[in-house]
């Protein structure tokens, strides 16, 4: 009876065996290979412009405070496809208003730029947050034994910082692998459409769909699992 | 060695510290007592700059204090060294670190230079064996001994404590106030915020009590402890000092 409903289960063996194939497996490494490289790219990016942010948001200076809310608020607050979409398709109408200049978008790109961007607006928030954690007496006592804000920061609170954005940042780290998922949408070949592809060509999603869990998966679970590693032996001081 | 002119510290609409001048010589013990909230530790966070008064001037040896430029005022205050209540210190490092960073950094010594004067007032304060310790694998008391170090790892010519003993447990407190009289009988400056009745009739030069943000009393310990001449100095002694 099932298997008339699913008349295409009739041969299981057979349509695993065509689609588990060494050149499919590879096609999908490959992918696989692209969404951990835009993940990757997408946080250095973001980092830098986390740092940037949070400096600008606890800055003395309005305007940097105002620049970096904006930011923060305008890519938190909309959705990831959106801005994908908004950077891919009108990418070259924006620069040709503003700088007047037209590109070709590459799908890889704009999509690392756009996550990265995303990416770095949550990067903003985790590094201020586990700045401002930091107990204030660690800020006065460096001013007690005479050291100025620059060695204040860089000796005292960001080594203790960084202990504390540990978790959170490697956990964006495991969203951006599946976010950059997203990029699917404008025709960039990451892990997930090439599991489309595989899927439209065999005319069976269930298998290259489930090829793609595993491996998204296997690079999470990696990720977590030095992760727990690395914090435990960063909490050997505390 | 440190002047103090008709200082005041507002927070809010609180009068933490309210027109209070006072001096310390070099060599003197001064303890500041009186009760909770009275404006003794927003008092002496003023003369280091961790505070910056609303009114009124602090001088280190004649020096004023410019408290709108703090940048410039940093070789100034290093020579003042600060020991805190809850000892404040880098848990990210390890004792020798915590000793010698702030000579390295802001002083611009030697790290042998600062390693040697690290070893030293680590035996001098009793804990030379924890030179490789983190400060979250010692007692509350060696922590505090650690800050003291730390402190005179900066070679102040004074050094100010803010309730040093009021985070520890009793029986750790002693040898915090021995590694203090030790450095007053070497002749160091110190100025203690304190409610260690004991140390300030032992070990002071000089009693002041503070309270609500003024100085009440200032005196000799005996005069302090056994003629008070104010009805709160009374009241305070009878309500701290139970035989």
């Amino acid at each position: 009876m099932s298997l008339q409903l699913f008349p295409l289960w009739e041969n299981k063996m057979d349509i695993i065996q065509k689609i588990v194939t060494a050149e499919n497996l590879l096609f999908m490494l490959k992918a696989a290979g692209y969404s951990l490289l835009v993940a990757v790219i997408a946080l250095a990016l973001g980092s830098i412009l986390g740092l940037l942010a949070a400096a600008s948001k606890m800055s003395h200076f309005k305007v940097l405070r105002t620049i970096a809310n904006v930011y923060v608020e305008f890519f938190r607050g909309s959705p990831m496809l959106l801005q994908i979409l908004l950077f891919y398709l009108c990418g070259p109408i924006i620069t040709k208003a503003l700088f007047g200049f037209v590109f070709t978008p590459n799908p890889y790109f704009v999509g690392v730029i756009a996550i990265g961007m995303n990416s770095g607006a949550y990067s903003t928030e985790l590094f201020r947050a586990a700045i401002q954690s930091i107990d204030k007496g660690q800020w006065e006592a460096s001013k007690t034994i005479g050291l100025n804000y620059v060695q204040t920061m860089r000796h005292i609170i960001l080594p203790q910082a960084f202990k504390r954005v540990l978790p959170p940042y490697i956990n964006e780290f495991i969203v951006l692998i599946k976010d950059s998922s997203l990029l699917t949408v404008i025709g960039a070949v990451e892990l997930l459409h090439s599991a489309e592809i595989l899927g439209s060509h065999f005319y069976n999603y269930l298998i290259p769909l489930l090829m793609a869990t595993v491996l998204y998966l296997t690079m999470t679970l990696t990720i977590s699992y030095f992760a727990r590693k690395l914090e435990r032996r960063l909490a050997e001081s505390d | 060695m440190i002047k103090v002119q008709h200082v005041s510290k507002y927070f809010g609409k609180i009068h933490a510290v309210e027109d209070v001048s006072f001096e310390v010589k070099k060599g003197e013990v001064v303890c500041i007592i009186g009760p909770s909230g009275s404006g003794k530790s927003t008092l002496i966070r003023c003369i280091n700059g961790l505070e910056i008064p609303n009114a009124g001037d602090v001088y280190i040896d004649d020096t004023k204090l410019d408290f709108q430029k703090p940048k410039t005022q940093i070789k100034l205050l290093t020579r003042i060294g600060f020991v805190f209540q809850h000892f404040n210190l880098f848990p990210h490092m390890n004792v020798l670190d915590n000793l010698t960073l702030g000579p390295i950094k802001a002083q611009s010594k030697s790290k042998e230079e600062a390693e040697q004067t690290a070893v030293a007032l680590l035996k001098r304060v009793g804990l030379e064996d924890k030179i490789e310790a983190f400060p979250a694998q010692l007692s509350g008391g060696q922590k505090q001994r650690v800050a003291i170090a730390r402190a005179l790892a900066q070679e102040p010519e004074a050094i100010l404590f803010d309730e040093p003993t009021s985070a520890l447990d009793p029986e750790m407190i002693g040898e915090v106030l021995d590694v203090m009289q030790e450095l007053a009988e070497d002749g160091m400056t110190l100025v203690v915020v304190t409610h260690e009745m004991g140390f300030a009739r032992e070990v002071a030069t000089r009693v002041i009590f503070m309270d609500n943000g003024r100085i009440i009393e200032s005196g000799t310990p005996e005069a302090i402890f056994d003629r008070p001449q104010s009805d709160r100095l009374r009241d305070f002694l009878a309500k701290v000092i139970r035989n």
